[in-house]
C-alpha cells in the first residue's frame, strides 16, 4: 500500500502546483513543488527511482501547459537521474545542503528549459529570464525545501538511505 | 550501471519523442488530460463554504454566492450584448511553472471552443484559445510574451502592435512624436486576419519612456485593463 504513496504524492503536488499555488506566489514567482519530490525520490532511492520521477512528474506539469508534451519531462528525467547519481557523495541529511542542492537543481532545470523554450517559442531575453524566473524561482523553492523533506519523509516509504529500494 | 543509464536513455529519448512531433492532441494525451483534469475540475466547483455552519460562517458563505453571482451576471450582459456568439467558462488551473501566463478552462471543444476562440471579461480582452481539449481549453494571456495583438490607440486611431510582458505590455512600433499620452486606451484594432475583433479593451497607457538618439519607435508601457491574476470566470467568444 505504502508504494503508491509517492504517486499520488505526484498526483497532489500537479494539481496543487496548477491550482492553490498561485496564491503563495510571490511577485508571480512560485516554487517547484514537484521538483523538491524528484530530487528527494532521486537522493533516496538512487537514480533509476529519480529519474522515473522525473519522467512522470514533467509529463504531468507538461499536460497542465501549453508547451509540448516532454519539455518538463525531459528536464525533469535528467535532474532526477542526477540526483540519484551525486547521493552517495554527499550528506544531504542538512537541511542546508537540501536547500542548496534543490537551488542548484532549480538553477539547472531553468538552464535546460531556457534551452528549449527558446527553440520552440518566444522567450523574453535570456537576462529577464535569468533575473525575474530562473534566480527567484530557484530560492524561493529552496527555502521551502527542508520542510517538504521532512514531509516527504515521514509519508514515503523511505526506511533506508543506500541506493536503489525500488518504489516504483 | 548499464540498467541505470539505459532507462535514463529510454526516458529522455520518450520525452525527446513527445517534444520534437509537437503534436498534441493525440488520444493517449486527451485520455490522460481528462483523467488529470478530472480532480482539478471537482476541486473547482467544489462549493465555497459548508453547509452546514455557524451565521457567521453563513453570512460569508452568502456573500461568496452573491459576489459569484455579481460576476456572472456581468459576464452574461456582456454574451447578451455581444455581437458575437460566447461562452461563459470558469477557470479551472493556472500555468503550473514560472514561464508561460496562461489558464486552464473547463470547456473544450464539446462545446464549440476551438483553437484560437478569444477569451474576454466585461473588463476587456484576456487572452486567446491556444489549445482546445474535448472537455477543457487552454489560454494564452495577453500578458505572456508569446501574445502579440495588433492595437490602436483609442483617442488617436493609431495603430501598434501589443506585446505581452509579463505584469504588463508593451505598445510597440508606434513613431516618435506619435500622439498618445498617459492614460489613454489602446483597444484591438482587428488587424491580424480577424483573430481579434475590433474595439476589445487590452489596457490604458501607463509610462511613455523617453526614446534613445537611435530608437525608431516609442516604446510605451501599457496595463491589462483585465486584473488577469484573479480570473475566475470569462467569456469564450466563437471562432467567426
Amino acid at each position: 500500500m505504502r508504494r503508491i504513496v509517492p504517486f499520488i504524492l505526484l498526483l497532489f503536488l500537479a494539481i496543487l502546483q496548477a491550482t492553490l499555488l498561485n496564491r503563495l506566489s510571490i511577485l508571480g514567482i512560485k516554487p517547484d513543488l514537484l521538483l523538491i519530490l524528484v530530487i528527494f525520490i532521486g537522493l533516496y532511492k538512487g537514480p533509476i527511482s529519480g529519474a522515473w520521477c522525473g519522467f512522470l512528474a514533467g509529463i504531468l506539469l507538461d499536460l497542465f501547459s501549453p508547451v509540448s508534451l516532454g519539455t518538463n519531462a525531459f528536464s525533469k528525467t535528467v535532474l532526477g537521474f542526477l540526483a540519484g547519481v551525486v547521493a552517495p557523495l554527499l550528506y544531504f541529511k542538512a537541511p542546508l545542503t537540501q536547500g542548496l542542492l534543490l537551488f542548484i537543481g532549480m538553477f539547472l532545470e531553468g538552464m535546460i528549459l531556457f534551452i528549449l523554450l527558446s527553440s520552440f517559442y518566444l522567450t523574453p531575453p535570456f537576462r529577464h529570464c535569468f533575473l525575474y524566473i530562473i534566480l527567484p524561482a530557484s530560492l524561493y523553492t529552496s527555502l521551502l525545501t527542508p520542510l517538504l523533506f521532512y514531509v516527504f519523509k515521514r509519508i514515503t516509504p523511505i526506511r533506508n538511505t543506500s541506493n536503489e529500494t525500488k518504489v516504483w | 550501471m548499464k540498467k541505470k543509464v539505459f532507462v535514463l536513455v529510454l526516458l529522455i529519448l520518450i520525452a525527446l519523442f513527445f517534444l520534437l512531433s509537437k503534436k498534441r492532441g493525440t488520444k493517449l494525451e486527451e485520455g490522460l488530460t481528462t483523467i488529470i483534469y478530472l480532480p482539478v475540475k471537482v476541486l473547482a466547483r467544489a462549493p465555497s463554504g459548508p453547509k452546514e455552519v455557524p451565521v457567521q460562517g453563513k453570512e460569508r458563505f452568502l456573500l461568496e454566492v452573491e459576489e459569484e453571482n455579481k460576476r456572472l451576471r456581468r459576464l452574461l450582459d456582456l454574451k447578451e450584448h455581444s455581437i458575437y456568439e460566447g461562452l461563459v467558462s470558469s477557470v479551472i488551473a493556472r500555468e503550473p511553472s514560472n514561464w508561460f501566463h496562461a489558464l486552464l478552462l473547463d470547456r473544450g471543444e464539446k462545446w464549440g471552443v476551438e483553437k484560437n476562440s478569444v477569451v474576454i471579461t466585461p473588463k476587456g480582452l484576456a487572452g486567446r484559445v491556444i489549445k482546445a481539449n474535448k472537455n477543457s481549453s487552454q489560454v494564452l494571456l495577453i500578458t505572456d510574451p508569446g501574445s502579440e495583438i495588433g492595437a490602436l490607440v483609442q483617442r488617436s486611431r493609431i495603430q501598434g502592435v501589443i506585446q505581452g510582458k509579463g505584469k504588463y505590455l508593451i505598445l510597440k512600433y508606434l513613431p516618435l512624436g506619435a500622439d498618445v499620452r498617459e492614460g489613454d486606451l489602446v483597444i484591438t484594432s482587428g488587424l491580424e486576419g480577424g483573430l481579434f475583433p475590433k474595439g476589445l479593451a487590452i489596457g490604458r497607457v501607463k509610462k511613455i519612456e523617453p526614446p534613445h538618439p537611435q530608437d525608431l519607435f516609442l516604446k510605451i508601457v501599457v496595463i491589462p485593463e483585465v486584473n488577469l491574476s484573479s480570473l475566475e470566470e470569462v467569456l469564450v467568444l466563437k471562432t467567426q
